[in-house]
C-alpha cells in the first residue's frame, strides 16, 4: 500500500500565469506517454514479473511517478489558478474550462481522456520491459517537447528535473532487462515466458 | 527552523534514498550501496524529524507528537 508524504519530490514555485502553456503540459498528466500512464503501466506490469529484483525495481518506479504527477498537476494548477475566464480563453484554454472550469483532468493536451489503451502489461517479462523502456523514451521526448515551448525558469527547472529521472528509469529497465534474460535459455530468450511457462 | 532550509534537507536525503533504492532493486548485493542507502535513510529521519518539529506532520506517523491535526492547516505541496 501507499503512505503519503507532504511533500513534492521536486519544488514547483511558479509565479506567472501560462495557460497556453499549461494546455501543453497537461499531456504529461493525463497524455499517452504522461506520469498516470506510466504509473499504471508499471503497477501492472509488476504482478506478473517472475524476478522479484526488476518486480521491485517495477513497484518503486511506479511509486515515484506517482510523485511526479503531482508535480505535473501543480505545475498546471499554478500555471492557471486565479486567471479569470475571459484570461483562460485569450490564452486558448475555453475549450478545456467549459468543461473543468480551473480544476484537473486528465486529459492529453488534445483534449483525448486518459485511457489504459496507452499502456500495455503483456504478462511477458521480455515484453514488459521493452514496453516500459519505451515509455521512458516517449516520456523524455515529451518532455523536449515542453522544454521547446517554455521560457519560464520556475517551469524550466522541474520539467527539467522530471525529464532526467526519465532517463535514469530507462536505464533502470534496461538493467531489468539484462536480468530477466540472463536467467532465460541466452540462445534462445524467446523460448519461453517465464512469468507463464515458468 | 527555517521552512525553505528544513524542507530542502528532506528533499536532498529522501531523493538520495530514491536514487539508491531504485539501484539496489538490479543490484541486491552491492553492500557499499547498502551502506549509502542507510546513511542516507538515517539523515533523512533526522531532517524528517527537525522539520516536522518545526512545520508539521509530513506523514501521519508524524502525528505522534503533534498538539493539533496540523495535517490540513499548511498548504498542500500542490498548493
Amino acid at each position: 500500500m501507499w503512505i503519503y508524504e507532504k511533500r513534492l519530490e521536486f519544488p514547483v514555485k511558479i509565479k506567472n500565469k501560462n495557460a497556453r502553456l499549461a494546455k501543453a503540459i497537461i499531456s504529461q498528466l493525463g497524455g499517452p506517454d504522461g506520469e498516470l500512464g506510466a504509473a499504471m503501466r508499471y503497477f501492472s506490469q509488476r504482478y506478473a514479473m517472475p524476478d522479484r529484483r526488476v518486480a521491485g525495481l517495477l513497484n518503486d518506479v511506479a511509486t515515484e511517478e506517482l510523485a511526479h504527477l503531482e508535480m505535473v498537476g501543480t505545475i498546471v494548477r499554478q500555471l492557471t489558478k486565479g486567471l479569470s475566464a475571459e484570461e483562460l480563453q485569450k490564452q486558448g484554454f475555453a475549450d478545456y474550462y467549459i468543461d473543468h472550469t480551473d480544476g484537473i483532468w486528465m486529459q492529453a493536451a488534445s483534449g483525448t481522456p486518459f485511457t489504459a489503451a496507452y499502456f500495455q502489461s503483456k504478462g511477458d517479462p521480455v515484453t514488459d520491459l521493452h514496453e516500459s523502456m519505451a515509455a521512458e523514451q516517449k516520456a523524455r521526448t515529451t518532455y523536449d517537447n515542453i522544454l521547446r515551448l517554455a521560457d519560464d525558469p520556475d517551469v524550466i527547472a522541474p520539467i527539467r528535473f522530471l525529464r532526467q529521472r526519465e532517463v535514469v528509469h530507462y536505464q533502470r529497465f534496461g538493467e531489468g532487462l539484462r536480468l530477466v534474460t540472463e536467467t532465460l535459455d541466452k540462445r534462445n530468450p524467446y523460448a519461453s515466458n517465464p512469468a507463464f511457462d515458468g | 527552523m527555517n521552512y525553505e532550509t528544513d524542507l530542502r534537507a528532506v528533499n536532498e536525503w529522501s531523493f538520495l534514498a530514491t536514487e539508491l533504492q531504485l539501484y539496489l532493486d538490479t543490484h541486491p548485493d552491492d553492500a557499499r550501496a547498502l551502506a549509502a542507502l542507510k546513511n542516507a535513510l538515517s539523515e533523512r529521519q533526522a531532517a524528517v524529524s527537525t522539520f516536522e518539529q518545526a512545520h508539521g506532520a509530513l506523514t501521519v506517523d508524524g502525528l505522534l507528537s503533534a498538539r493539533r491535526y496540523n495535517w490540513v492547516e499548511r498548504p498542500f505541496p500542490f498548493e
